[in-house]
């Protein structure tokens, strides 16, 4: 191969080889630093539900008026959401899926060394497990007399939790779970663990310290005033807004409350994604217009160069070049000029991504995907040099001698 | 001459026009970026309050426990407890206005229930907030200090609220409830165009206050209090929040914003000495365990650091940078390609007698040419890429936002419009002069031979 | 060596057809040296590229070297190229890019000679047209006629059966154009068969015969004979190409 010549008038061309090397090279660091942040990001966030979440409607509402009591006001609530032939089933919940904020923590003893395990509390009455669709692992569901209606006065709380499957892992790891104490609140009695269901999504929170499915069903219904009713209904499939406006308007018929939310989980997943997912996207569509740019641009450079270097072509072909040794000449020239760009591009994104990240990008860098966004980028670069390569392997040799 | 060297530039844009088009369409995709991402910052770094963006100063005292977490931005330093409010507002050592205020979230409902409901977000207040902070007003007006006193049962409402309830009408003297509560609509804010909500340390630039009442009613009422406690506290936080207001400023937790207007510099020196031998009192009486100092930090300071803080917007700008690069380099090195070919045609003209400046010159103008062509279609691109910002921001925040409270965040104005032509111009020029005055530079000589 | 059978080559374009050459029967035996003759415009580069393989006959048989190569591959012309014809043009279409070393090494790099082997035979060549001493110059650093015999050496370097001149004196001046015929000759003399397309009457006679073409058509003249047709110099072609 002809590395040797190449380089040579690579080096009296500087000027256009480094025009071709600065291009990759800012092509490759916008790439990658996308690239792995998109990558940070979706594979931070966009982890499965774990459950059933499509045809669950999540609804949220609050009590303004201090007048309102609680307990009349979600039973009926209740009364009517099951009437609507749609509602397959309902359930009171205090926290949801994908939005649990409020954080918990576990104990297996009393002792002030005890560790501590974070986990979501999600209170459900008995019809919880069947609006999420949770499957039962191990032990067995609640039953109907173990849910524990609380209020101001009662002093009765659940003795029985079920707990998720990461969760059972986290506290027991090989050990079943099933028969143990935990405590909810080191200064009040321990409940026993019943059951082990397959954990889903808890929410933004814990999520984000990477304990995304862990969690506790505690079978309470909380008939206090100044609670916020909320609910989970599975429904019907392929219900539309319609439906939840309907909910709505049946909602507003007692007075004294503002409803806050009435929606799919679907949304309600978005929404916990979104934000960063969206982001992430946008940069992505950006660096792929980048690359576009940079390919037409290469594209558009080799073919004037080779315009240029017609007689050049041609002169190589009277000696004796057949047409894909002149294919071969442009694209390993390309890959050269290509190579130098993505080196360059390894430094300057490593540097940007070192300053940027407040030094965690080890959190951030990964080898894998640098290396495949630089074969990328040379492909791409590849291909954008593959039809001016083509070109010149056309020229006829016969210019030389025509005075073109 | 220059006319000259006009038509032809012009000449030369004509051949090859899928190169010249490619060159103008990245300049402009390549402006349009960078214009999009430095009008969004710009308008985002608004200062609200502008004009006295340097006197208004808001304190800020780390009160929280000894293993805290340092607070290294500013959303991490804590509100003010209710006692150091107190303590600081009405101290009269030091000759200076002031004003407090906290945040909460309130249902705002008709009496009759005719109009939904709305969750409103509520500034609880004093009476000079109004004046202070220059609050526009199309009805009505603030409350008085007397109302301060003896927590009056009254209202002012933005200008958004007052369109949900009133449809707009002049709404004052008219009643509505906060959660069970009848109040008295005493004023109507106009559309008041804030950068960013300022006052209670947010810097929110597209949610705003829905309601204000005054401090003293909105106690009086229970309106919850956003708080921050000690670790030790979190159980009694929820209580704190929501009912147990004497626990609450009895307590550590922190909720409340206090400002300042201390006119020029030395007047900053003395208030801020005054905080600091206030604190080391308090220490003194064993409270704040950290020894943070203190701070008096005006809008401006505040949205300085906001600003070199925000890492994300950061990263997107510096993308949109190299990515007009990349542009750039494209555009430049195509006609750069361009004008070598046409090396022995400039040697020629050399030869013949044309001095080096005009060729120079005639390559310059159809650099600029280039860049202002692609300048003005970039400008229109951004027009249409901010709109999409906008609506990709109303998308992330869930529909929470409307395209009429942000629009301001995404707006093209002279300032920017002037940025950008000035930086496709300049930078198309600047970038490729050094390898044009080499090429101009070729000895006449040597290539009339080569060929 | 060398022998066409009534070789035509009809250039066709949208408006005219013309016709460069008609019916031509040419045989130049091995190891002659034929220059070749005509006014401008006669087919003279015409018939020289479809000796070269440069350019394809439209109608008729081409033997080179005994073998008929009419109908071969793209690949396989650019082969016999390589190997067997060495070529020199008026504008010498050397690489500027390239030194004097690297422009005669690229015919040896397709033949795909090892290093060391290009490396002795670049050295050879570029002694025997005497500027050995000058590997790493650029072409543009040196005057015409040196380019014009690094061209010589390029076209030797691969040791080809047969050259193909294409008005190797055309560019330059007399003294030049003395030398470079003289570096033919003695090439000549090694055994290589040499075509030379020329416009010099002095030059053409000093050849072995003289092919002179008219119109695309061929009339050969035996050495000996005299009173030829003699062209001028001030040809309009020639004026051209300098520019
Ligand atoms: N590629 C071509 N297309 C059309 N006509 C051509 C082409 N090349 C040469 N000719 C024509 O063929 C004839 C012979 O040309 P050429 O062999 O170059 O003449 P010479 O070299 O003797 O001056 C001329 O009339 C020329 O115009
Ligand atoms: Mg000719």
């Amino acid at each position: 191969m002809e590395f040797g010549p190449i380089l040579k008038s690579l080096k009296r061309r500087k000027a256009f080889a480094s025009l071709i090397i600065l291009q990759v090279a800012i092509t490759y660091t916008v790439m990658t630093i996308s690239t792995l942040q998109t990558n940070a990001t979706l594979s931070e966030w966009n982890l499965p539900s774990g459950f059933d979440h499509e045809n669950v409607v999540a609804v949220s509402s609050q009590i303004f008026d201090e007048s309102v009591q609680s307990k009349g006001l979600v039973q009926d609530d209740i009364e009517k959401l099951s009437q609507l032939p749609q509602v397959k089933s309902i359930t009171t919940a205090e926290q949801m899926p994908f939005r649990a904020e409020r954080v918990t923590e576990l104990f297996l003893d009393t002792s002030d060394k005890a560790q501590a395990y974070q986990t979501n509390i999600f209170d459900f009455d008995i019809n919880g497990l069947e609006v999420l669709g949770i499957k039962v692992l191990q032990g067995r569901k609640f039953y109907p007399s173990e849910i524990i209606a609380i209020d101001e006065s009662s002093q009765e709380r659940p003795s029985v939790v079920m707990i998720s499957e990461q969760m059972a892992k986290a506290m027991f790891e090989e050990q079943s779970a099933i028969g143990r104490q935990i405590y909810l609140d080191q200064s009040a009695s321990p409940v026993e663990v019943i059951g082990v269901y397959s954990g889903f999504m808890n929410g933004e929170t814990l999520n984000g310290r990477g304990m995304s499915y862990r969690s506790v069903i505690r079978p309470q219904v909380a008939y206090i005033n100044g609670n916020d009713p909320s609910y989970l209904i599975r429904v019907e499939p392929g219900l539309t807004e319609a439906f939840l406006e309907q909910i709505r308007s049946e909602l507003y018929q007692a007075p004294g409350r503002f409803v806050q939310r009435v929606e799919f989980l679907t949304r309600t997943q978005k929404r916990m994604y979104d934000g960063r997912g969206s982001r992430a996207l946008l940069m992505l569509f950006i660096s792929f217009v980048l690359l576009i740019i940079t390919g037409l641009g290469i594209s558009g450079l080799i073919s004037f160069l080779v315009a240029q270097q017609k007689k050049q072509v041609g002169t190589r072909r009277a000696l004796g070049a057949k047409k894909w040794q002149v294919i071969r000449y442009y694209l390993l020239e390309n890959t050269i000029v290509t190579g130098i760009g993505l080196i360059l591009g390894v430094i300057l994104a490593l540097t940007l991504i070192i300053i940027l990240s407040n030094n965690q990008a080890s959190n951030f860098i990964s080898l894998g995907w640098m290396i495949a966004v630089g074969v990328f980028v040379w492909l791409i670069s590849l291909i954008s040099a593959l039809n001016p390569a083509f070109r010149a392997s056309k020229v006829a040799p016969a210019i030389v001698t025509r005075g073109a | 001459m220059l006319l000259y060297s006009l038509r032809l530039a012009f000449k030369n844009l004509g051949n090859r026009p899928g190169l010249t088009a490619l060159t103008i369409g990245a300049i402009a995709i390549g402006l349009a970026l960078l214009t999009t991402m430095t009008t969004m910052s710009y308008q985002s770094s608004r200062v609200p309050v502008y004009e006295k963006r340097n006197q208004l100063n808001t304190v800020l005292i780390d009160t929280r426990e000894k293993e805290a977490r340092f607070a290294d931005r500013l959303f991490r330093v804590p509100y003010l407890t209710y006692q150091d409010t107190m303590n600081l507002y009405n101290d009269k050592a030091i000759d200076a206005e002031k004003t407090y205020l906290w945040k909460s979230s309130t249902f705002l409902n008709d009496i009759d229930g005719k109009v939904h409901p709305r969750q409103t977000r509520t500034m609880a207040g004093l009476s000079n907030f109004f004046t202070l902070f220059d609050v526009p007003f199309l009805h009505g007006s603030g409350w008085s200090k007397q109302d301060d006193e003896s927590a009056s049962p009254v209202i002012v409402l933005s200008y958004k609220m007052n369109q949900h309830f009133f449809n707009g009408e002049n709404s004052v003297g008219k009643t509505l409830r906060i959660n069970s509560t009848t109040l008295t609509v005493i004023g109507v804010l106009a559309d008041w165009k804030l950068p960013a909500r300022f006052y209670d340390r947010t810097f929110s630039s597209t949610r705003f206050d829905d309601v204000f009442i005054p401090s003293s009613l909105a106690m009086n009422i229970n309106a919850p209090r956003f708080i921050r406690c000690w670790s030790k506290d979190n159980n009694l936080r929820q209580s704190y929040a929501l009912s147990d207001i004497d626990g609450l400023k009895t307590s550590e937790c922190t909720w409340m914003a206090l400002w300042v207007d201390l006119k020029d510099e030395s007047a900053k020196q003395n208030y801020e000495e005054f905080i600091n031998r206030y604190v080391n009192q308090q220490r003194s009486m064993g409270r704040i365990p950290r020894d943070d100092k203190p701070r008096i930090v005006s809008i401006k300071q505040y949205l300085d650091e906001i600003i070199t803080n925000n890492a994300t917007d950061g990263v997107f700008q510096l993308l949109a940078i190299l990515f007009f690069l990349v542009c750039l380099l494209n555009t430049v090195g195509i006609l750069l390609a361009k004008y070598m070919g046409k090396v022995p045609e400039i040697a020629l003209r050399r030869a013949l007698g044309a001095k080096k400046h005009i060729i120079l010159q005639q390559y310059l103008l159809e650099v600029s040419m280039i860049a202002l062509i692609g300048g003005v279609l970039g400008l229109g691109l951004s027009h249409f890429s901010l709109i999409g910002m906008m609506h990709i921001n109303i998308y992330q925040s869930d529909y929470t936002v409307t395209a009429e409270a942000i629009r301001h965040l995404y707006k093209l104005d002279l300032v920017m419009i002037a940025q950008a032509m000035g930086i496709a111009v300049g930078s198309a020029l600047s970038v490729s002069l050094f390898p044009v005055w080499k090429i101009c530079n070729t000895a006449p000589a040597g290539q009339l031979k080569s060929q | 060596m060398l022998r066409m059978n009534n070789v035509s080559k009809i250039f066709q374009t949208r408006m005219i057809e013309t016709h460069a050459l008609r019916d031509v029967d040419i045989h130049i035996k091995n190891g002659e040296f034929v220059s070749v003759t005509g006014p401008s415009g006669s087919g003279k580069t015409t018939f020289l590229n479809i000796a070269g393989l440069l350019e394809n006959l439209t109608k008729g048989q081409y033997f080179l070297d005994g073998q008929d190569v009419s109908q071969l591959s793209d690949n396989r012309l650019s082969e016999i190229r390589n190997e067997k014809i060495g070529f020199i043009f008026q504008s010498f279409n050397l690489l500027a890019d390239l030194s004097l070393y690297d422009n005669v090494d690229v015919p040896l790099r397709y033949r795909g000679f090892n290093k060391a082997e290009r490396k002795e035979r670049i050295e050879r060549a570029l002694e025997i047209v005497g500027l050995s001493s000058r590997h790493d110059h650029l072409p543009t650093q040196l005057s015409g006629g040196q380019q014009q015999r690094v061209a010589i050496a390029r076209a030797i370097a691969g040791e080809p059966k047969i050259i193909l001149a294409d008005e190797p004196t055309g560019n330059l001046d007399s003294l030049m154009a003395r030398q470079v015929m003289e570096l033919l000759e003695k090439i000549n003399e090694q055994g290589t068969t040499i075509v030379m397309v020329t416009h010099d009457p002095v030059l053409a006679k000093r050849a072995d015969r003289e092919i002179q073409i008219f119109d695309g058509q061929v009339n050969s003249v035996e050495r000996d004979e005299t009173d030829q047709p003699v062209q001028t110099n001030s040809d309009t072609e020639t004026a051209l190409e300098t520019a």
